[in-house]
């Protein structure tokens, strides 16, 4: 089969993919350069494959790409990655899928995001080869919601632009932060109320460069952490406007009672 | 009435798009298929809408291992002679007649309908896992196989399932990962060079 059109290469990590005909796969990529992605690979169902195996989700792969009439085609791949680490502990499998969802809801088709793409590829980096806490996905979170121009504001209010002092504030996922106690008299209703712990972890995390000095021994408050985690992914929810799929295996995981080694504070 | 099937009559179409649904069948072959049973002698054309309606009737599934059968519980768990305490997990049934095919396997079945995929929504409880945790009880198992595909989820899948039945008391297990009878050396994939260079065997 003739396909018009150039040939390209870039590195990009597989998102996800999903079967369409009889043997082949719609495979979802975040490139390094031409940010969200989305190829057919041909033929990959079937057993004699060998593309199959290096399009796995979290893989960072080189792919080689051919421009077609309607749609892109994976013509080789070669892994760079495949972080083993993180495959064979399910409750790194279940955070890294997560990850993995997070960039392909946020990631634009087309456009390049460096910093997302180093943020990702740093992240899975970590998750494969140390332990990683929990709490260390809300500076992915954070950091993410800055990438794509979405970082929520909890230093000044959002209509006034007051600075506010450490305090509990209600949290307006529509105006994309929190508001003084001024301009909340103007309003009815606030979904989200953050607390002053909860607002202090917020504004820790957020003025981290990386999370290299957040793992060093601080230790963060539980039922605070449980805080900022409901606020995130509300927030990630409201503006992706979608439910994320891949949270509730990700709590089914971090809460399972038996076996093991789990890794997780 | 090549390419456009605007023009065919409302039970024609129908017919067509019926087709048109099922894996492989484009637009094209729904067609063809179509038109062929339009010449086809009617009794030749009900016999197949009657194969279809009566395999969908008395189609079920094993209420014990969850596999396609047309008998209640499947031959499989009916079988006496066979190994009742091991048990194979696989994915889906067609897994079960692959396995089959070898005659390595003497135990007994349990299909989950699936792996877990967290991104496409699929989680442990559209699967049969709780219905294997009942089995656990029920039954007691010495060896339990957990041959879900050697991919992303069905790493997934198998995990998770061993940590939540690793400390029953069964011995949990997975097939080797290999080289494929026929291939070459220096095509196979890393991860299952690797996996089989780890697993080697003496001579």
């Amino acid at each position: 089969m003739m396909t018009r059109g150039r040939n390209y290469q870039t590195e990009a990590i597989v998102l996800k993919y999903r079967p369409i005909g009889e043997s082949d796969r719609l495979v979802t990529f975040f490139s390094s350069t031409l940010g969200r992605i989305t190829g057919i690979a041909r033929g990959v169902r079937r057993p004699g494959s060998r593309l199959g195996g290096s399009l796995e989700p979290l893989n960072i792969i080189q792919v080689s790409l051919a421009r077609g009439r309607l749609f892109e085609t994976v013509s080789e791949t070669s892994v760079i990655k495949d972080f083993n680490g993180i495959k064979s502990d399910l409750n790194k499998v279940a955070l890294a899928l997560y990850v993995a969802e997070l960039t392909d809801s946020f990631a634009d088709d087309w456009s390049s995001n460096q910093k997302l793409y180093d943020l990702v590829g740093r992240t899975l980096a970590d998750l494969d080869k140390n332990e990683y806490p929990l709490y260390l996905i809300h500076f992915f979170e954070l950091k993410l919601l800055k990438f794509v121009g979405y970082e929520p504001e909890f230093w000044e209010c959002v209509e006034c632009r007051e600075k506010l002092l450490p305090d509990k504030y209600p949290f307006a996922p529509d105006m994309g932060g929190v508001l003084c106690s001024q301009c909340q008299l103007n309003f009815d209703y606030f979904p989200m109320h953050i607390s002053l712990g909860g607002m202090k972890i917020l504004r820790y995390l957020q003025r981290q460069n990386d999370n290299e000095s957040i793992s060093s021994g601080v230790i963060l408050p539980q039922l605070d952490l449980k805080e900022v985690s409901e606020i995130l992914r509300n927030y990630l929810r409201f503006v992706a406007e979608r439910q994320l799929k891949s949270t509730s295996f990700l709590d089914l995981v971090t809460e399972m009672p038996f076996g093991g080694r789990s890794k997780f504070t | 009435m090549l390419g456009d099937s605007r023009g065919a009559t409302p039970p024609v179409q129908r017919l067509i798009d019926e087709f048109n649904r099922l894996p492989g069948i484009g637009p094209k072959s729904a067609q063809r298929l179509t038109y062929h049973l339009i010449r086809m002698p009617e009794e030749q054309a009900k016999s197949l809408a009657s194969a279809i309606t009566s395999m969908k009737n008395q189609i079920i599934l094993c209420s014990v291992c969850f596999n396609i059968t047309d008998t209640d519980p499947c031959g499989i768990c009916l079988n006496n002679s066979r190994e009742r305490t091991k048990l194979c997990v696989v994915e889906q049934p067609l897994d079960v007649v692959a396995l089959e095919r070898t005659s390595s396997f003497d135990g007994i079945y349990h299909v989950l309908h699936g792996s877990i995929s967290p991104i496409n929504g699929i989680g442990p409880e559209d699967l049969k896992i709780r219905e294997l945790l009942e089995r656990m009880r029920e039954e007691s198992f010495e060896e339990i196989i957990l041959a879900m595909n050697p991919n992303l989820e069905g790493e997934a899948t198998s995990m998770y399932i061993n940590r939540l039945i690793g400390n029953l008391g069964a011995r949990i297990t997975r097939p080797a990962r290999g080289l494929p009878v026929g291939g070459d050396l220096e095509y196979a994939d890393d991860a299952t060079l690797g996996s089989a260079l780890e697993g080697r065997q003496d001579f």
